[in-house]
């Protein structure tokens, strides 16, 4: 195959898209201070007292 | 070498079955074996004779002798050809002919296709460590037999015949083959390289047969692409840690202590601690529970609630230990410190909320104290591991592609590194 074919091959491309999306994730989670699997969170309005009696 | 001056074409009649034969490299050949029956006649003087008469049946060969096809860029004739089998079964050679270049081989094993050349000069064939070293490749071996001739059609440059046997050694570095093949005392060893179907079926109007096994030396797709790929997988490695380092230089890990934590003999009866400033914009926390237990346990929830909100961030870890003496020994189980992280907390100040259940082993609550602490804007090393995971799946799998098809190719050798014989 020549240079350019290996070029676009569709496998190198998709590769690269994958990596591009890694790398894009681990950019903005770690900017977000976001990291799966760590202790669940939920957000809702209200006060300091009774959060466990809502 | 030939030239096109001596490489005249000419047509004679077969002296035994008077079969028309066409001579197409006259003067480079020396022999020649009809087509129709076999009868091998020495055409390399003006007056030709029969070297061996045969009376039998025409072979059918894939490719006809007169064949013309263009390989690796350079036109060739098809004018000879002849089958050998060795213990692992028969092959056909085909001796091709161009009067500027000279000769060249073109082997068909089974539906693999092999395009050769006899080396000249043999003293570049080095032994080393793997087996030898050729045209800066390195070659393993992988197989040794012996050839014998089976049958043959058309003209060839030595006196070839049915019967002539050969020892052989197999050596390879895909997509090239070195083959040795001993004959008395003359030693011939020939390159070859792995065509592509394609490339026949380009060449000489063809439809190969489609493989349904691994060559010796038939080149690995996922190696290939492993190899194209692998300046993109150091790349993304690469950035990857970057984008890491710079996360692990600008995280604060400032420390916070939150308080001392009495756990209440009652579940639902909250402690409220704080307020504690967290000024990182989007950040990840670490909050750590530290006690000391004995042989009980504790829940703790916690809730972060942001002042002048109430938005509230719950999560929660517990803490246990164990310990005691049996017939092994002293055994322990379990830990005093427990820790959450807290994920993407908006920067801010911040109520400590906690709460929690706890117990012994006699069903009591826990009223031992714990400190609480929390560690402000950490550094996630998780979306890293994530991120080199994606990066290194597909080429986790092509390496797995890789040793499934290098175990498919040495199954057949008998200097087999996987040490595993294909099933019959």
């Amino acid at each position: 195959m020549s240079p350019l074919g290996q070029g676009l091959n569709p496998k190198i491309i998709l590769y690269i898209a994958t990596c591009c999306l890694a790398l894009g994730y681990l950019g903005v989670a770690n900017a977000r201070g976001f990291v799966p699997f760590a202790s669940p969170t939920s957000k809702y309005s209200g006060t300091t007292a009774g959060h466990f009696h809502k | 070498m030939p030239n096109e001056k001596t490489a005249a074409t000419k047509s004679i009649n077969c002296l035994a079955c008077g079969a028309p034969i066409t001579l197409r490299a006259l003067g480079a050949s020396v022999m020649v074996a009809c087509p129709s029956c076999g009868t091998q006649i020495d055409v390399s003087k003006p007056e030709i004779q029969v070297i061996k008469k045969y009376n039998a049946t025409a072979r059918e060969f894939d490719l006809a002798l007169g064949s013309r096809g263009v390989l690796r860029g350079k036109p060739f004739e098809i004018i000879g050809a002849m089958v050998r089998s060795s213990e692992d079964g028969s092959w056909t050679e085909y001796l091709l002919f161009n009067p500027l270049i000279g000769f060249r081989w073109l082997v068909q094993d089974r539906s693999h296709w092999s395009f050769a050349q006899t080396i000249k000069d043999i003293s570049a064939i080095k032994p080393n460590y793997l087996g030898l070293h050729y045209d800066n490749r390195d070659f393993r071996k992988y197989a040794v037999g012996n050839a014998v001739v089976e049958s043959v059609i058309g003209e060839f440059y030595w006196r070839v015949k049915v019967g002539d046997k050969a020892e052989t050694i197999d050596y390879i570095a895909p997509p090239w083959l070195l083959s040795r093949e001993k004959t008395g005392a003359e030693l011939i060893w020939s390159l070859l390289v792995y065509l592509d179907p394609a490339e026949i079926q380009a060449a000489f109007k063809i439809q190969p047969q489609p493989r349904d096994d691994v060559a010796a030396h038939q080149p690995c797709a996922a190696t290939e692409t492993l190899s194209s790929l692998k300046r993109y997988i150091w790349a993304a490695l690469g950035l990857a840690l970057l984008l890491q380092m710079a996360t692990v230089i600008t995280a604060r890990n400032q420390q916070i202590p939150i308080g001392i934590y009495t756990p209440s003999a009652s579940h639902g009866q909250e402690a409220v601690f704080g307020p504690v400033h967290l000024d990182a914009t989007h950040s990840l926390n670490e909050l750590t529970a530290a006690t000391s237990l004995s042989n009980s346990w504790v829940d703790l929830d916690y809730a972060l609630v942001r002042k002048g909100t109430g938005e509230s961030y719950e999560f929660s870890n517990s803490v246990e230990f164990y310990s005691g003496v049996d017939s092994d020994g002293a055994w322990s189980e379990g830990s005093n410190l427990g820790s959450s992280l807290v994920p993407a907390i908006p920067a801010g100040d911040y109520d400590v909320v906690v709460d929690s259940a706890s117990g012994d082993a006699h069903g009591a609550p826990s009223q031992t104290p714990i400190q609480l602490s929390l560690t402000h804007n950490v550094a996630p090393w998780q979306n890293f591991w994530i991120a080199c995971a994606v990066i290194l799946i597909y080429p986790v799998f092509l390496i797995y592609r890789r040793f499934v098809f290098e175990r498919e190719r040495w199954s057949d050798s008998a200097f087999n590194p996987y040490h595993t014989k294909k099933e019959e």
